[in-house]
């Protein structure tokens, strides 16, 4: 096609049709394209505190479950709370940084420390910690990676899903039927 | 293709149209599918459990609530009770939803507007409401006239209840009214046989051949899981020794269904056909002729001790009610009562229960007479598989009221209700109290409190009882759940739930031995502004001061308890909840004499009780006469002579008879009333929680509704068919009900439950069903029994087009 | 493995619905108001269902009321026609409902021979603060998708980790439904049909055993037992 055609051609049909067909189209696309980042879209997550996993588990050799409490006896593995925090930084600062000034505030105040959730498993999936952890000796870095050795929280993680989990139970032999996770 | 200016407008416009569009579709499109909502977590956390007890009825169940977090979300029985052994019927396992109704009182209520409405309501305090109410009642002390409170409650057995009590003792008022609850009658029949004044106990678990006389066996049964756990014994649970049960009704009842044989009998001769059977058994020398001859008196003719002449059981069975014309009266073969009554004495361990249905349909005085009386003709008064007697609970006595003279003076007046003759509380109607109320005789009432109990929908004639409440200046409620009762009062101070309050439960009504059951709070602070009806009695008790205030020694409810466990322990009987193994090992003890209880102190039986539920002794001792049987001539007593008092006025007369005259309603197509208790509505409590208005009856899946029963023949007479809307109509009320086409029902006989048709309760019973009991005469049992509901006649118009019962507004 | 059934003795029970209710507070099902039980929605994993004695005479009472759960068939109908493999039965016999993957199509309702599938027409509600009772160990099913009777399975999952983590096996009367627990006559027993040991063998030999519509060949794992005769034995 040349170029004095596609002149001729618009020339002919009139040009409000080259316009509608690029309208028709920068329309279809930016419609799904924001349908689609409304849809899929998930908040980034915003911590209380930009807790330093490095500087506690790395530099003062603290274990996992030293916050995080219950994965040894429950299913749940638990995030610690203003009082777990207290012991430490409630009477005097361990560092200088303005994060720990930020949380000594706030466990003055008396407010609960709300943290929000990155690894969740959908309701509908029981996964239990202490059987993972506790029973099949399974690192807590094999699931969440290196996460004791970041300097501030992640605002999005991978999610994990069940091709994850069917992956490992298959190549340890572990049992995989619908109901040993579904509920 | 080139891109131009025109072709890049045309794009650029359209890519904002797109976007314009795509974010608000897009947000809808997720709104509809709902697979695409945000998933519900519930909050997860350590779990334990907290031990309570049950309120729902006045079984008594040991609960085991199971917290997540602190959160209660399920709860079962506790498996250590010796009432329900781990087991919960369906009102226990629906009562989380009460504790989180969304409608219950937030806190107290202060009415501002008409009385009636919800919406007169205002919030306040518990500062306030006790300023204003301790005010009036200090008024009433200083001017001397400490009767004119009165209380209206519908329990005697928690610490609450005896805390009410003792108030209005201290107080100085003689208006203790506590509200019928369904166990009269059979206290009375108690009382009359025996002389003891309490419930009967039977004990199904060893019985091998039950006759049930209209009762409800296995649903609104006194304490219903205990009697079903005993039921599952009694047929499944002795290899070899399967029990038979045999029901006598004039409808397809679940107990019936249950039974092994159903009975049909005429509605209100369940009675009659028990002094058949009565009759057989004396004519054909099948009673138990020890006890008979040594151990009752009445059986046959005799003086009493002013020398009056006095007919016996055998004479007037044999004159009254031959088998001729009880087989014509109740409709049952000859042969039928025959066989029954050789079965009944035949078997090793026979048991006559009936008629309760229910608290509100609670039978006649004369058929519980009969049960009382077929037990004792086969000797099955106080041995194993018969009528037992619950020793009381050693709770320590209170201290002594100080002497205080407005209080004295105050007592001795007359009750308001006219009700003499014995100590308060004593049992009264709601019907009456209106029309005493209104007549404003002997005294006015200034100051009407009600707990534990809503007698403004337990009445046969709600307006009657409004209207009088509005000639009292400050009426309190108590109720946690706006009520029917609430909805009339000046304050509403909600009371606490039982998951959130401190209790000693003692034993319940027809469980043999005593027990007290601990209810620990499950919650660590009560999920609304409310208050355990105990404190706020020793608050107001604070306020009003003087004696009143001095005869409330406790600072609080557990501090109550605690001093009431103290006595528990002195009382140097009986232990802690446990196993069948501890049962067993603690009536091996006591029946050598010995007390081995496993606690040493006080502090430890109040952790035992904590961690158990709490204290029983299981050792019946069989047998013992001087305990069991208290009339004055020491036997079980055949009263003839209340029978026949009775006879006249109480028996429903069948339909269709020459010399039917008896009839209240017009003569043509009347039909003969039959009132049921379903168990999850039971005492009129259970409509508020959404799942039991689901359950009322498997035959009647819907739910949610006040039904009819008519039979095919009876339906067909009238023109009705099944699922029309019927006007059920007496000479005293309406109402309208849902016809169902069933041969569930004898014919001539229309059955309704009662439970439903409440006004107040919240969004799922205001408005739900209509109220069955006003359709009942006012008209009493002459001796102060519930009203007869077996002699209510009433007619079915078929009801079309608009009265159909509309869907209140707002309704899911 | 283990293979579970439950068995339901007809003699004992009461027809009280206890087992229910309790399934639905367990399983954490959505109170339904009139309006949805007056189009037969409200949902109910387990029902009593009055079965007419078409039979009986004299004084025989003609109802038969009894509790029917999901019946858990080796053979199941349910599963063979789900189009997206959101029913399947596992290897201890529980026929699972994946709800992820349901997409409402309902031909497994229809297939059941037993009704014992409910669905979801609209979206779960709890008014506040009814929400605070849900319990973490059930999933709260969306608008949309069927649900039914699970044998509680989410107890099984529970009662197994916390056996295996004290490293011993899991015990007869450690997993049971929340209608076996409550029942208060006891007539509901639940266990493991392949230990010769347990209850449920044991019952399950007794002369008044049968199932539920057996000529129909699926095999439910609920045996039910017959009221007794007078005299009859266990």
């Amino acid at each position: 096609m040349s170029e004095s055609d596609d002149r001729d051609r618009t020339a002919e049909h009139g040009w409000f049709k080259s316009i509608w067909f690029s309208a028709v189209v920068g329309f279809g696309l930016f419609f799904l394209l924001s349908g689609a980042v409304v849809l899929l879209s998930s908040p980034s997550t915003e911590q209380p505190i930009a807790f330093n996993h490095r500087k506690h588990v790395v530099d003062n050799e603290m274990a996992c479950s030293d916050c995080h409490q219950f994965y040894e006896r429950e299913a749940f593995s638990g995030l610690p709370d203003a009082g777990t925090c207290s012991f430490c930084h409630l009477d005097e600062p361990q560092g200088e940084s303005a994060e720990e000034e930020k949380l000594a505030k706030l466990l003055e105040s008396g407010a609960p420390l709300e943290w929000k959730p990155l690894f969740r498993q959908p309701p509908h999936v029981f996964y239990s910690h202490r059987r993972h952890a506790a029973v099949a000796q399974i690192e807590c870095s094999v699931c969440h990676g290196s996460i004791g050795e970041s300097e501030a929280p992640p605002s999005r993680v991978r999610a994990l899903d069940m091709d994850d989990c069917l992956g490992c139970h298959e190549s340890q032999g572990a049992r995989a039927q619908c109901t040993t996770c579904h509920r | 293709m080139k891109l131009n200016r025109r072709r890049f407008l045309g794009f650029t416009v359209g890519a904002t149209a797109g976007t314009a569009l795509g974010v608000p579709v897009s947000q809808t499109l997720s709104d509809l599918v709902a697979s695409m909502d945000p998933p519900v977590y519930p909050p997860r956390g350590p779990e334990d459990s907290v031990l309570s007890v049950c309120r729902l009825c006045p079984g008594g169940c040991g609960v085991r609530a199971r917290r997540v977090g602190g959160r209660i979300v399920k709860l079962e029985g506790n498996p250590l009770h010796p009432v329900n052994g781990g087991r919960l019927c369906p009102k226990g396992q629906a009562a989380l939803q009460s504790l989180y109704h969304p409608d219950r009182v937030p806190g107290p209520l202060r009415r501002t507007g008409p009385r009636g409405l919800l919406e007169s309501f205002e919030p306040s305090s518990w500062e306030q409401a006790l300023n204003e109410i301790g005010e009036r009642l200090k008024l009433l002390r200083e001017q001397e006239r400490p009767e004119s409170l009165i209380m209206m409650r519908g329990d005697a057995r928690g610490t609450s209840s005896r805390l009410a009590e003792r108030f209005m003792k201290a107080f100085g008022s003689p208006n203790d009214v506590l509200l019928h609850r369904g166990d009269e009658a059979a206290s009375q029949a108690l009382y009359l046989g025996q002389g003891v004044r309490t419930m009967p106990a039977y004990d199904l678990q060893s019985a091998e051949y039950v006759l049930c006389l209209g009762g409800a066996l296995l649903e609104a049964w006194s304490s219903p899981v205990h009697t079903m756990r005993a039921y599952g014994e009694f047929r499944q649970g002795r290899p070899g020794r399967r029990g038979k049960l045999v029901h006598v009704e004039p409808r397809l009842s679940i107990t019936a269904a249950a039974a092994d044989e159903w009975i049909a009998v005429r509605p209100g001769t369940e009675g009659i056909l028990g002094l058949g059977v009565a009759g057989v058994l004396i004519a054909e020398n099948l009673y138990d002729r020890e006890f008979g001859g040594q151990r009752t008196l009445g059986l046959d003719d005799f003086r009493d001790r002013e020398g009056n002449f006095r007919e016996g059981l055998r004479t007037v069975l044999a004159r009254d009610y031959s088998l001729e014309g009880v087989s014509a009266e109740t409709g049952v073969p000859i042969n039928t009562i025959l066989r029954i009554a050789r079965e009944f004495a035949a078997s090793r361990s026979p048991l006559a229960v009936g008629p309760r249905k229910g608290p509100l349909v609670s039978g006649s005085l004369f058929d519980h007479l009969v049960v009382q009386w077929l037990n004792a003709l086969v000797g099955n008064i106080d041995r194993p598989g018969g009528v037992l007697v619950a020793e009381d609970v050693p709770l320590p006595p209170w201290p002594e009221l100080p002497s205080d003279p407005v209080a004295d003076a105050g007592r001795m007046r007359s009750r308001f209700d006219g009700v003499n003759g014995e100590e308060p509380p004593h049992h009264s109607y709601p019907e009456r109290l209106a029309d005493v109320l209104l007549a404003e005789y002997p005294y006015p009432v200034e100051v009407l409190m009600v707990l534990e109990s809503d007698p403004a929908f337990l009445c046969a004639t709600p307006e009657r009882f409004a209207r009088a409440l509005e000639n009292i200046p400050l009426v309190v409620s108590f109720a946690s759940l706006p009520d029917d009762t609430a909805l009339l009062a000046d304050w509403i101070l909600p009371e606490a739930h039982f998951l959130e309050a401190w209790e000693l439960d003692t034993t319940p009504p027809g469980v043999p031995f005593p027990l007290a059951s601990l209810a620990t709070p499950a919650v660590e602070t009560p999920l609304h502004d409310v208050r355990p009806v105990a404190q706020v009695f020793l608050d107001l008790a604070q306020r009003i001061g003087g004696t009143v205030a001095s005869s409330f020694p406790w600072p609080d409810l557990q501090t109550l308890i605690r001093s009431d466990v103290e006595g528990l322990y002195r009382a140097r009987r009986g232990a802690l909840m446990g196993t069948a193994f501890d049962e067993a090992w603690v009536q091996m003890m006591e029946r050598a004499g010995w007390w081995a209880p496993g606690y040493r102190s006080v502090d430890e039986l109040w952790r035992g009780m904590e961690e158990t539920g709490g204290w029983w002794d299981p050792f019946y001792d069989h047998e013992n006469w001087r305990r069991v049987i208290q009339t004055p001539s020491a036997r079980h007593e055949f009263r003839t002579d209340i029978l026949q008092a009775l006879t006249a006025e109480t028996v429903a007369r069948p339909m269709n008879t020459e010399d039917n005259e008896n009839t209240e309603g017009p003569v043509d197509h009347s039909l003969a009333l039959v009132l049921f208790e379903p168990l999850p509505i039971a005492g009129g409590r259970g409509a508020e929680l959404p799942f039991l208005q689901g359950i009322l009856d498997p035959g009647h899946e819907e739910g949610w509704e006040t039904w009819a029963e008519i039979h095919p023949e009876t339906a067909r007479i009238l023109g009705l068919s099944d699922r029309d809307f019927v006007r059920v109509e007496s000479a005293d009320g309406s109402i309208v009900a849902r016809a169902r086409v069933t041969s569930r029902v004898v014919p001539d006989v229309v059955a309704v439950p009662m439970g439903l048709g409440r006004r107040g309760g919240g969004r799922w019973a205001r408005g739900t069903g209509a109220n069955p009991l006003r359709l009942l005469s006012p008209a009493r049992d002459p001796l102060g029994g519930p009203p007869v509901t077996g002699a209510t006649r009433v007619r079915l118009t078929l009801v079309a087009g608009a009265e159909a019962r509309p869907l209140p507004e707002g309704r899911v | 493995m283990a293979r579970w059934a439950m068995v339901i003795d007809l003699d004992r029970c009461t027809a009280c619905q206890a087992c229910v209710v309790a399934c639905q507070v367990e399983n954490n099902v959505p109170p339904t108001g009139v309006g949805e039980a007056e189009k037969g929605r409200a949902i109910s994993w387990l029902r009593v269902v009055p079965f007419v004695d078409e039979e009986a005479h004299g004084t025989r009472p003609p109802l038969r009321l009894t509790p029917l759960p999901c019946q858990h068939c080796d053979n199941p109908p349910c599963t063979k026609v789900c189009p997206v493999q959101a029913t399947s039965i596992d290897d201890e016999g529980l026929v699972a409902q994946i709800y992820p993957r349901c997409i409402g199509c309902r031909y497994c309702t229809t297939a059941c021979p037993y009704t014992v599938r409910e669905f979801n027409w609209k979206r779960p509600e709890w008014p506040e603060p009814m929400e605070q009772g849900l319990s973490p160990d059930v999933s709260i099913r969306p608008k949309g998708v069927v649900e039914k009777c699970t044998f509680c399975h989410h107890r099984l999952q529970r009662a197994r980790d916390r056996a295996r983590a004290e490293n011993r096996e899991l015990q007869e009367g450690e997993y049971m439904p929340a209608c076996v627990e409550t029942c208060p006559s006891g007539a509901m027993a639940f266990g493991d049909w392949d230990d010769p040991r347990s209850e449920v063998s044991r019952l399950s030999q007794s002369p008044r055993a049968f199932h539920l519509m057996e000529e129909l060949g699926t095999e439910p794992k609920v045996i039910y037992l017959s009221k007794g005769e007078w005299g009859g034995e266990v």
